[in-house]
């Protein structure tokens, strides 16, 4: 137990000052997508939240784990419970802090401990979060639109549509994994 | 010194947690956004769908190669070199980032021997720093290499091979203002085919460090960018003996930044004298004892040799067996015909002692250096450190006696460490002697 702790000290000791940056800005976005998901309800931050950001610690810790899915999950499961109001502009926020998240996780976990991220690098990486960042905020206005003028679904199309975005993902993975053998 | 790129191992592309994660959270978001009619959901999946698809369109197809080498395989210590890897065919590849593993005596400049660099062209070439900081043969584990895609969605590892690298000692400073005794070296009328310390001029060159202030030749220096001294044949032809106990290594060893073992001290003592007697001209040989092999170099002069001798002195490795026992042995009688016998050693056990005194009463002039540290004894096994305390009060009586046959046992101090010896040996060469039979 001791000889494990002081591993991780000795380990926590390497860590660089951009990635402790990078874990706190992570934490940070959960805890601004989890309050945003409280503004206009009569909710608190509660121990449900409490628990995500926990979580939210846990995968910025080991950026290399699926937790930081399981937290987007519990976020988007709080959204859910707290939010009636479908055409909110607070979706907009939300979702770029689930953005900043996922970013800065799949940043860390390609990365050394250690090591800070060459500023090209980041450069690249911001200019790409921005540019998502406006196709999700083109897309939160187009649902807002439509959502003002009420336009009936079409429950076969989007069916059609899931199906297609399916099978190219698996197809995808798929692929890969092939690729990843041979 | 032209050192290689070697190549590594490359391993496949493979989809990174993250790439997972956005193509799960896109794929759920979005089905339950059209199911229950939330376009608040599509909103929340929409960066996940973008960097899903993003991530698939620049998906690299070709793996990457890697070369690395070390800037020199060879270093003094405290001398740093970089290490360097060039990725190439690493189109689609973003960034790579490697990190070279934590080892004894070696220290990581940039992030602890972390390192990201951007890929640019299908190209990345990385540097990590790294100074070895005790002398011997370091052993540099492979590198792990991870090139990764944009969004940190695929990623592939490579690897490098084990590097290895050489560190010669740092040799103390010495130098000795007594006079040398007159050798057999001497060639009389001739002068030596070797320069060095002399009287016979040999030509002008440049100043080195070591070079004496009063052979620098002024008005050549004037008109010349450097400064100028005059190179001198050697007349002196002493053949230093170096011996070097390396059974045990006493003390705690922090490197060169920090306090040295008596083999740390016994290795950098005996370069600093070779390199002293090089620079003199002289010959030197160089004996071990009590270390696996006991290796040995014959007597000779020149850069190269005195490279020879710095790179045998990097190789020793403390000797395993229990003091006193037979731990590789000196050979019989090493240092005949050396004017100059110098065994450094730390005392501890009585064979460098007795082949000390056994040297001397052949006539050979022998000096001892004491290379244990002041402080050795720190065991807290009260038993233990009990023990120790009667060994060196042994020890103690041991170099007493020895001093009291002629043999000088001093302590190494660096610069005139063995002067008051030098000083005695010339006084009893030219001492009137007496033929026997």
């Amino acid at each position: 137990m001791t000889a494990r702790l002081q591993r991780w000290i000795d380990t926590a000791s390497l860590v660089s000052t951009q990635r402790w940056a990078f874990g706190g800005i992570a934490v940070a976005s959960i805890v601004g997508a989890l309050l945003l998901t409280l503004v206009g309800t009569d909710d608190r931050f509660g121990w449900f939240a409490g628990f995500t950001v926990v979580m939210a610690v846990t995968a910025a810790v080991q950026a290399g784990s699926h937790t930081a899915a399981v937290v987007i999950g519990l976020v988007v499961l709080q959204w859910m419970s707290a939010t009636g109001d479908v055409a909110t502009p607070r979706s907009l926020p939300v979702a770029l802090c689930l953005l900043v998240f996922h970013g800065l996780l799949a940043a860390m976990a390609v990365t050394p401990h250690s090591a800070t991220v060459h500023p090209d690098v980041l450069r690249r990486w911001l200019q790409r979060t921005g540019a998502v960042a406006v196709a999700t905020g083109i897309v939160w206005l187009l649902v807002g639109a439509l959502e003002r003028r009420d336009a009936p679904a079409n429950p076969q199309l989007t069916l059609l549509a899931l199906l297609v975005a399916g099978v190219g993902v698996v197809l995808l993975l798929r692929r890969s994994l092939v690729d990843a053998d041979t | 010194m032209s050192v290689t790129w070697r190549p590594g191992v490359t391993g496949p592309w493979r989809p990174t947690i993250a790439f997972v994660r956005s193509s799960v959270l896109a794929i759920g978001l979005v089905t339950v956004a059209l199911l229950s009619h939330r376009p608040d959901l599509l909103v929340l999946g929409t960066p996940f769908a973008i960097i899903t698809a993003w991530s698939a369109a620049t998906r690299p197809t070709t793996a990457p190669t890697v070369v690395d080498r070390f800037g020199n395989t060879t270093l003094r210590e405290g001398d740093a070199t970089t290490w360097r890897a060039r990725v190439t065919d690493a189109d689609g590849t973003e960034m790579v980032g490697a990190r070279m593993q934590p080892a004894t005596w070696i220290d990581h400049r940039a992030g602890h021997g972390a390192v990201t660099e951007p890929v640019v062209d299908g190209r990345a070439e990385l540097a990590v720093a790294v100074r070895s900081t005790r002398w011997g043969r370091r052993l540099v584990q492979p590198v792990q290499l991870v090139a990764s895609s944009s969004w940190g969605a695929f990623q592939c590892s490579m690897q490098t091979v084990h590097g290895s690298l050489a560190t010669l000692p740092l040799p103390a400073v010495f130098d000795t203002a007594a006079p040398r005794r007159p050798t057999d070296g001497l060639v009389g009328l001739e002068r030596s085919t070797r320069r060095g310390e002399g009287s016979e001029f040999a030509g002008v060159r440049a100043f080195a460090g070591g070079d004496r202030i009063r052979r620098i030749n002024w008005s050549r220096s004037l008109r010349s960018e450097y400064l100028q001294v005059n190179a001198t044949w050697a007349d002196q032809d002493t053949h230093v003996a170096l011996v070097v106990d390396a059974g045990d290594d006493y003390g705690v060893s922090e490197g060169i930044d920090g306090a040295a073992s008596s083999l740390d001290t016994a290795v950098r003592a005996a370069g600093a004298i070779a390199e002293h007697a090089n620079r003199r001209g002289d010959r030197i040989s160089l004996r071990t004892f009590g270390t696996i092999g006991s290796p040995a170099i014959p007597a000779a002069s020149g850069p190269r040799h005195l490279r020879r001798v710095l790179d045998t002195l990097s190789r020793l490795q403390p000797g395993r067996s229990s003091v006193g026992s037979r731990r590789g042995g000196l050979p019989p009688w090493p240092a005949s015909g050396a004017e100059l016998t110098v065994v450094l050693s730390p005392l501890i056990s009585s064979e460098a002692l007795d082949r000390a005194v056994s040297l001397g009463r052949h006539g050979l002039p022998v000096v001892v250096i004491d290379t244990l540290p002041e402080s050795v004894s720190t065991d807290a096994d009260a038993v233990a450190a009990l023990a120790w305390r009667i060994r060196l009060l042994e020890r103690r009586r041991e170099i007493r006696r020895v001093q009291q046959s002629g043999i000088p046992v001093v302590r190494w101090l660096g610069p005139g460490s063995i002067d008051e010896f030098l000083r005695d040996v010339a006084r009893r060469a030219s001492a009137p002697r007496m033929r026997v039979g």
